[in-house]
């Protein structure tokens, strides 16, 4: 939860993205490179963040997740076709292109299986996050918390039999679960 | 001529949930030794989220006041995240003299009392309850924990009697489910482990799942978990969370489950049966 001085009105679109953003620069240590990139015809990002290691496009969506969606692929589309364009405008330092892009959703509210389309639909690892708008015009504050991360429960990141990375992904390792607990609950709870 | 019974008795009495104008009482309670026995304790945990966690714990801690349960609930999020005072909203009473305390004073229910702990407290069994609360004959009360939801913590923690656990339905967070279960049961083996599902598609597919979890943990652990239903994040726990107003306090509760969750864990914990709930 953080809280904000000035008013922040939840429908005022660019106002919430720049929130989000100070969540994403003071929780999650990001680099907000820029804000409204693009264009609403061709495709949008609402916030363009790096951590060093990954390019972050981050859609902030106050409506439907269907829109949000729709406008997180239109916008990597926008970046993967302007990337020379954006090559002459940002020094290397500001925004390295060759970094691999992950996709950052922020919604009021997501359906239940949202996190297991997106792992099979997308080849681009998307983050889910829940935003929340509290309190009054004067005095607001906000929630913003990660849905478990789509990207996590891909093969590519935990190999299949690597429990110890398993284990270290999901923050268990104290639990002292087995090589054979995980194997059995696999096997027992697969597909589910 | 007759005097006719007056219609306005006061909004207290039309109301069984109005604040209550009674005098404050000293709002640093004097503390009193207390036996163990005398303490229950329940811990919820949602390792995924603490938003729906705190959410949980705060409709709980107002459902054991609605059954006169006297209750303290002792907050271990850290101080900004999504804090009981937070989703209290505006029946919160602020103490003055200590700001890591508040009270709730409800209109013809005990005190709920919350206490913000410090940053790297760990829970433990009070041994001590405020003196105003022992004066007035509670034969037992209720702690509610909101724990930190990470393992370090609860394996640091003194043991609850009782662990709700909140989880997704996807396969790592129920295999964090598993985790957290087995650390539980491992700080006391005799605590009791309910589980609620989060945001199942229906109650029906929670209850399917819920068998197949049930029935690993018993044939690895050798306990029994007690299910407790299926929490839908619709737009009313949505809404309740936003204007921080309890769904247990709502006339509206909609179908989000987290009323009957409550409801269900109540009754099991009063009829002293766990055994209805288990899986067969």
């Amino acid at each position: 939860m953080m809280r904000f001085l000035k008013p922040l009105t939840p429908s005022d679109h660019g106002e919430m993205a720049k929130a989000c953003a100070q969540w994403f620069r003071d929780e999650l240590g990001l680099k907000i490179v820029e804000y409204n990139l693009g264009n609403a015809f061709t495709g949008s990002i609402d916030i363009l963040a790096s951590d060093g290691k990954h390019l972050f496009l981050i859609t902030v969506s106050s409506t439907q997740i269907e829109e949000a969606l729709l406008r997180s692929l239109t916008g990597l589309w926008w970046f993967s076709a302007n990337k020379t364009f954006l090559a002459r405008v940002f020094s290397k330092t500001e925004l390295d292109l060759t970094l691999p892009q992950q996709i950052m959703i922020l919604a009021p509210s997501f359906p239940p299986e949202a996190k297991a389309i997106f792992t099979q639909a997308l080849t681009v690892p998307v983050r889910l996050f829940r935003y929340m708008a509290f309190g009054s015009e004067t005095n607001p504050e906000l929630f913003i918390e990660e849905l478990v991360s789509t990207h996590a429960a891909q093969p590519s990141v935990t190999r299949a039999d690597d429990f110890d990375a398993l284990r270290q992904e999901l923050g268990i390792e104290k639990s002292l679960l087995s090589d054979e607990e995980i194997r059995d609950f696999k096997s027992t709870m697969g597909r589910i | 001529m007759k005097e006719r019974p007056k219609l306005g008795r006061g909004l207290e009495e039309v109301s069984s949930h109005f604040l209550s104008s009674e005098r404050p009482r000293d709002t640093q309670p004097d503390l009193t030794p207390m036996a163990a026995d005398k303490i229950r304790s329940i811990g919820v945990c949602h390792p995924d989220s603490r938003l729906i966690q705190s959410c949980l714990v705060t409709n709980l801690a107002l459902e054991l006041a609605k059954r006169q349960h006297p209750v303290m609930v002792q907050d271990f999020l850290p101080p900004g995240e999504a804090s009981i005072r937070t989703l209290m909203g505006t029946i919160v009473t602020q103490d003055e003299q200590a700001p890591d305390q508040a009270l709730i004073r409800l209109y013809g229910l005990p005190e709920i009392l919350i206490s913000q702990s410090r940053p790297g407290q760990v829970w433990k069994v009070p041994t001590l309850v405020p003196e105003t609360l022992a004066k007035e004959g509670y034969r037992k009360w209720d702690h509610l924990i909101n724990l930190d939801n990470n393992l370090d913590f609860l394996c640091s923690s003194d043991a609850a009697s009782d662990y709700i656990l909140i989880t997704q339905t996807g396969d790592n967070p129920m295999l964090k489910a598993y985790a957290y279960l087995k650390a539980m049961h491992a700080r006391h083996s005799h605590s009791q482990l309910y589980l609620a599902m989060d945001d199942a598609p229906t109650l029906k597919d929670a209850e399917r799942l819920f068998n197949r979890f049930g029935a690993f943990v018993k044939k690895h652990l050798g306990i029994s978990v007690v299910f407790l239903g299926n929490l839908i994040q619709d737009e009313t726990l949505q809404r309740s969370i936003v204007e921080r107003r309890p769904l247990v306090l709502a006339r509206e509760r909609g179908e989000t489950g987290m009323a009957s969750i409550c409801t269900r864990f109540l009754e099991i914990l009063e009829s002293g049966d766990t055994r209805l709930m288990e899986v067969e």
